[in-house]
């Protein structure tokens, strides 16, 4: 007797928390804004400026998605995260997509539960150290210090890379970029390793700027991606589609200033893009012109990279494998019709 | 109440945490198959691929997931060790200053009391580190303190050659000593272990000395070899634990050794017993009943607030395992559910040891005074 009363209970329990699968974009549309994962805090990526407002790479993403949805970049309610609380908060639904310098590989695309949807950073560990050093290279660098953030790709890679050559170093973990940074310009470490866009944006926040040095080698491919949950096909793709848009806008070149331009008379490719197949965009939930929203709100990815990188940044990087594939590039987006 | 209603008080109490705790483990099964998240311990055996610099055990990158859990564990116990020694006889010291009539002393004791207790742990560990790593000089200026080098990289020791199976002997002796002989078995084991491993060592240090085989701190490139290397991390994380713990326990002290009835202070006066003696024959014996059980609370929470320490990098269980290693393979509930055991049973042994102790002067308090 009790043991059917129990087993009707659990019948009861696992049938209410079965609970059926709305999609995700008809989710976000009913709550009013989209929420999206960012760093807690990398220069170029995301951070909060001096007005209290998100900027940065990644963070452009969140708006140009909110854009798509909404038609309006600024319905977006950010969650900063630390590398460590990245995942579990996309998969407790925390967050509706994750945007925060994540590298896409095998183990965390297949085991997690989650999916990468498309690249919007080629990026390569890079090694920091100060000039009176002296070191060249990173091989000079055999019984060093190295103080890294703990919970990423960067304790394997440089593990890897020292040992192949037969090299020693000593690692110091850190939870948190900001007591990195402070460790090693206290001089505990001898060099700080990361991604190099990140190494970048923390040189400029450095001391003496001019008096570190990023060393030429990049010892690991990092390909950065939008992370979303693996139940949602269809929201997936639109985060996909949502990073390809601001490609497709630099390779048709319509900026956030000759859009109003490029409406009145399109050529055929051009229509294509700003007024998509109808059919096609009511099955990821969007309207037939959310690529002038996103340009309108962000502009092209051009624009996007300049601002946060390039030539409107403190960082002056080039485009290097982040351009167009017509300028040499690795990004390259599917067509849009 | 008789006993058929308290036994099904009781069985429906049990019935009552067993459906709760079927029900949690029985959604999180249905949730993670949903989600697609596979769970399984076999990333256990895989390969960690990172080094960890801090550690007792021989570890290299090639060993497994495992592994790092143990280097960890080790690590936690070795600074919670520390860290509770030097914050119960701080505590001590602190609390004896805070009873002497000296007014400056007892001002400073109080002040130290209530500053240290009141600023959160977090900030006393942080403030600890930065101030040794930025303000100890660089490692070519390092200071030279007898034969140590101390310098914003830690504490670099000379090392010398020890012997385990020395050790292994000596204990063996001291054991058949404490079995046979009257004298030596009234001394607690514990005592003789301990004096057993300090004598080992001095002695070994004293051998190693006059064979020349000491090994000094030399700076070879980036490195710094033949040396027992304190890294800063461990620094930092021990000075924060010891003197914010320590203002606890300096009030737990005071407040075992004012339990004590004025009488027995005044009869060991009448009896012409010495300040000395006063403490360690009457005093101390008496209050240590009152002292071990928040003691033991504030042992378990050294162990606990130990895993602050991954703030500053120091590689302890909850920074290494349920840092690194979850973020490599992704295991949250597993490494989750590992780590609060791990937690869980140190805690508890703990509580066991010191429950035994402090039965054994419950026992010998209870029957003194009866």
């Amino acid at each position: 007797m009790l043991a059917r009363i129990i087993s009707t209970l659990f019948l009861i329990i696992s049938v209410t928390s079965l609970t059926t699968q709305a999609s995700k974009i008809d989710e976000i549309k009913t709550r009013g804004h989209l929420k999206c994962g960012v760093s807690s805090g990398l220069p170029g990526f995301s951070y909060v400026d001096d007005q209290g407002v998100w900027r940065g790479f990644d963070v452009d993403f969140c708006r140009a998605t909110a854009a798509a949805i909404f038609g309006d970049p600024d319905k977006v309610d950010f969650t900063p995260l630390t590398s460590k609380t990245r995942f579990s908060a996309l998969q407790s639904g925390e967050i509706d997509v994750l945007i925060r310098n994540t590298t896409w590989n095998f183990s965390r695309d297949v085991s997690l539960g989650l999916g990468f949807s498309a690249i919007n950073f080629y990026d390569g560990q890079a090694f920091m150290v100060p000039k009176s050093l002296k070191v060249k290279h990173v091989y000079d660098l055999d019984g060093a210090s190295i103080c890294m953030v703990q919970g990423t790709t960067t304790e394997m890679n440089t593990q890897q890379y020292f040992e192949k050559r037969g090299l020693e170093y000593k690692a110091v973990y850190f939870e948190k970029t900001d007591q990195m940074v402070v460790s090693y310009q206290a001089g505990r470490c001898d060099a700080m390793t990361g991604d190099a866009s990140a190494m970048l944006g923390l040189k400029s926040i450095l001391q003496e700027p001019s008096e570190q040095i990023i060393l030429p080698e990049r010892i690991s491919k990092e390909p950065l991606a939008i992370m979303v949950k693996d139940d949602d096909p269809q929201w997936l793709k639109l985060t996909r589609w949502v990073v390809w848009a601001t490609l497709e806008a630099e390779e048709l070149v319509i900026t956030q200033g000759n859009i109003e331009d490029k409406l009145i008379q399109p050529d055929q490719h051009t229509s294509d893009f700003l007024e998509v197949d109808a059919d096609a965009a009511r099955q990821v939930g969007v309207p037939v012109n959310f690529t002038e929203h996103i340009i309108r709100a962000v502009g092209n990815f051009g624009e996007i990279y300049d601002r946060h990188f390039g030539k409107g940044s403190a960082f002056q990087m080039d485009r290097g494998q982040n351009a167009l594939w017509l300028n040499g590039g690795l990004m390259y987006p599917p067509p849009f019709n | 109440m008789p006993y058929w209603k308290s036994f099904s008080i009781q069985a429906t109490i049990v019935c009552v945490v067993l459906l709760v705790l079927g029900y949690a483990i029985h959604n999180l099964m249905v949730n993670t198959y949903q989600l697609g998240i596979t769970v399984g311990f076999d990333f256990l055996w895989q390969t960690a691929g990172f080094p960890i610099s801090e550690q007792w055990l021989n570890f290299t990158p090639k060993d497994s997931n495992a592994m790092v859990w143990l280097v960890g564990v080790v690590n936690l116990v070795v600074v919670s060790l520390c860290s509770c020694i030097t914050a119960s006889a701080l505590g001590f010291v602190i609390a004896l200053a805070s009873m002497t009539g000296n007014r400056f002393i007892v001002f400073t004791a109080r002040g130290y009391i209530e500053i240290f207790r009141n600023i959160p742990l977090l900030l006393q560990i942080l403030f600890w580190y930065n101030l040794w790593i930025n303000k100890l000089p660089q490692v070519r200026s390092s200071w030279h303190l007898a034969y140590a080098w101390v310098n914003n990289r830690g504490v670099f020791l000379p090392v010398f050659p020890v012997h385990a199976e020395v050790l292994l002997g000596m204990l063996l002796v001291v054991l058949l000593a404490k079995h046979f002989h009257k004298e030596v078995s009234r001394i607690h084991g514990f005592t003789l272990v301990l004096a057993t491993v300090g004598l080992w060592w001095l002695g070994s240090a004293l051998w190693a000395w006059k064979m020349k085989a000491f090994a000094f701190p030399t700076i070879l490139g980036f490195k710094i070899e033949n040396a027992w290397h304190i890294h800063p991390e461990f620094i930092g994380l021990w000075l924060g634990l010891s003197i914010y713990t320590g203002a606890f326990c300096a009030e737990i002290f005071r407040s075992g050794l004012q339990a004590i009835p004025s009488g027995q202070i005044e009869a060991s006066a009448s009896l012409g017993l010495s300040t000395w003696q006063r403490y360690t024959n009457i005093l101390l014996p008496q209050s240590l009943p009152t002292v071990i059980p928040p003691l033991t609370s504030q042992y378990v929470n050294v162990q606990k607030n130990a895993s602050l320490g991954v703030v500053v990098g120091y590689p302890e269980v909850f920074a290494v395992f349920a840092g690194t290693v979850l973020n490599q393979s992704g295991r949250a509930v597993e490494i989750m559910g590992i780590t609060m055991l791990t937690y869980g049973v140190l805690s508890f042994i703990i509580f066991w040891l010191f429950s035994r102790y402090n039965q054994r002067f419950t026992v010998w308090t209870s029957t003194s005074q009866g």
